[in-house]
């Protein structure tokens, strides 16, 4: 009895675990798209670690990425990032930054390796189950993208609305949210009618209206004067203070050593310091 | 896709339609005009296809008899007749019926009437045919087999009359046929490449909606939408001006038509009606459709 008891206990956790495992993060390999697609031993065992909520959120094993056969963006980069974690990405221009978020938010496969995100492979996510798991990023771009012929107010309840939310609660959430950046006088304007720094806020909150697990920021604050970069950096310290993953890519080594936080640098594709 | 999915879908659908009510207007009156260059060729049809069931109704054969034809050839002739596959029903006219009907018919004429010495009308035979013989080629061939029996004088049927107005049905439709086509192509062409303008301008929102974790169908459906509201618009625009169009020509038609024979015109039944609208929502998605692929290849990952 107590043998079949303890024999009971694995067998129905890894059971549960099994289904909570989607089948694409082990689906066969795509030689056109990666070629080392097998997850290994390591792979596994981080996907299931991750479900069961461990420290990490973001691990990478030998990420590449090339264009052609002459052009690799990303070299051979393995490494995690924890929950609740403020990283700068840095490194200079055309160091593989942008290539590294755009993976991150499967805007594309990597050609080599494999990246786990809170429990989920994503170098083999399938289109279906894409909004799926973007629903759990918050996006920032340094030009930002806007619904040109909406409402300061209808762009940053757009992510609540794809969503399914009930119309009372995405008023209440976008009127908190506008205030929290400080725009709530400027809800009925449109994207044109606002500074570049407004602008900005207005993309940062469309992202984390819907409190995402990781905030991924491409030079957010790139095209910004010192003050409205200084508070869009400070929106971010205030959100990741609340339990949000912040990946922060910026060329400016300056922001990442004055801020003390975890700075990741890239040089020619590879991680130089981490 | 769920309510909220139903919801969102219907609210961007509008919301894009109502956002550029310029462009929307201008595509529906785009659309409207080809619509009903096509309702009037099909009311056209319509209206000459009744004629023709009508004319063919009247299509009789008329076999007029010898003078010195003996009842018992009569009766033969009778018994040919109702064993012809094309036949439904004979009535005999005799001499005198004819002639009485003759000069009913030309009361009016006394001149005529008075030169005229005894009765010079032959008996004769109207065969009234099944539907399906009441054309051309039929009616030839059954004169031909008729007038070489004994006791037949002559056959007539109105030959010409009745090809001139086949030819011209065919003729009416083949045109229908050709223009409702290319019409049919020019509303997938106008509604197409309307909403290809608006989903090239709206590239960065479709992103927007990408990132934000929006489903290929949230991003692909207010597109096909449009298209069909769009076509659904139109479609019922063009049957609503088309039906005030025939009903201030009718009065005039309904007088001067039963004079040329033809019965009084007739405007769509509401089965047509209800394909109309629905051909305008199919041509509609249909424009839209070629335009989503990209949409949701690039777009909807």
């Amino acid at each position: 009895m107590i043998f079949f008891g303890t024999s009971t206990v694995p067998f129905v956790l890894y059971s549960s675990m099994r289904n909570k495992v989607a089948k694409e993060d082990f689906l066969l390999p795509d030689p056109h798209e990666n070629d080392n697609f097998f997850p290994t031993l390591e792979v596994k065992r981080a996907l299931l670690r991750q479900k069961l909520n461990s420290p990490e959120i973001v691990q990478m094993f030998g990420v590449s990425k090339s264009y052609g056969p002459n052009f690799a963006a990303l070299k051979e980069i393995s490494m995690g990032i924890d929950r609740g974690d403020f990283v700068f990405l840095t490194g200079p221009s055309g160091s593989g930054k942008t290539t590294l978020l755009r993976l991150l938010i499967a805007a594309e496969q990597p050609t080599k390796g494999q990246i786990i995100v809170n429990g989920r492979n994503i170098s083999r996510l399938q289109s279906s189950s894409m909004p799926d798991y973007r629903r759990q990023l918050g996006i920032v771009f340094q030009q930002g993208k806007f619904l040109a012929r909406r409402t300061v107010f209808d762009n940053v309840a757009v992510t609540l609305r794809a969503r399914g939310v009930p119309n009372r609660v995405i008023k209440k959430k976008t009127w908190e949210t506008l205030q929290w950046i400080g725009l709530e006088d400027k809800k009925d304007a449109y994207p044109l009618h606002l500074s570049e720094g407004e602008r900005q806020k207005v993309t940062v909150a469309r992202a984390v209206i819907d409190s995402p697990l990781i905030l991924v920021a491409d030079e957010p604050t790139g095209n910004l004067d010192e003050n409205f970069a200084a508070e869009i950096y400070k929106l971010f310290e205030e959100l990741n203070r609340k339990g949000t993953t912040i990946l922060f890519a910026t060329h400016s080594r300056t922001l990442a050593d004055r801020s003390g936080k975890r700075t990741i640098v890239l040089r020619q594709g590879q991680v130089v310091e981490s | 896709m769920g309510l909220t999915g139903l919801h969102f879908v219907m609210s961007e659908t509008l919301g894009n339609l109502l956002r550029r009510k310029g462009e929307t207007f201008w595509i529906i009156i785009a659309v409207t005009v080809s619509m009903m260059i096509l309702g009037a060729f099909g009311l056209l049809l319509t209206n000459l296809q009744r004629s023709l069931g009508n004319v063919g109704e009247q299509v009789r054969v008329v076999v007029f008899l010898r003078d010195d034809l003996t009842p018992s050839q009569r009766s033969r002739l009778e018994e040919v007749f109702l064993h012809r596959p094309e036949v439904e029903k004979i009535r005999f006219v005799s001499k005198e019926e004819a002639y009485t009907e003759f000069t009913r018919s030309f009361s009016g004429n006394r001149e005529l009437l008075a030169g005229i010495e005894g009765n010079p009308l032959p008996a004769s035979y109207l065969l009234s045919l099944k539907e399906t013989f009441r054309h051309g080629p039929d009616l030839e061939r059954l004169s031909r087999n008729l007038s070489s029996l004994p006791g037949v004088e002559d056959l007539e049927y109105g030959k010409k009359w009745l090809e001139r107005f086949e030819a011209i049905v065919t003729v009416v439709r083949i045109t229908g046929i050709v223009i409702g086509s290319l019409l049919g192509i020019s509303i997938i062409l106008i509604i197409g490449t309307s909403i290809q303008k608006s989903v090239v301008r709206r590239r960065e929102e479709f992103e927007v909606l990408q990132w934000v974790g929006a489903t290929r169908t949230m991003i692909r459906m207010p597109i096909l939408f449009e298209g069909a509201l769009l076509g659904g618009a139109s479609a019922a625009c063009a049957l609503a001006l088309l039906a005030c169009f025939f009903w201030t020509l009718q009065g005039h038609l309904n007088l001067n038509l039963p004079f040329a024979g033809l019965p009084p015109p007739v405007f769509f039944s509401r089965e047509i009606m209800g394909g109309g609208l629905a051909t305008g929502v199919g041509l509609g998605i249909l424009g839209s459709f070629f335009v989503t692929n990209p949409v949701s290849r690039n777009h909807g990952a």
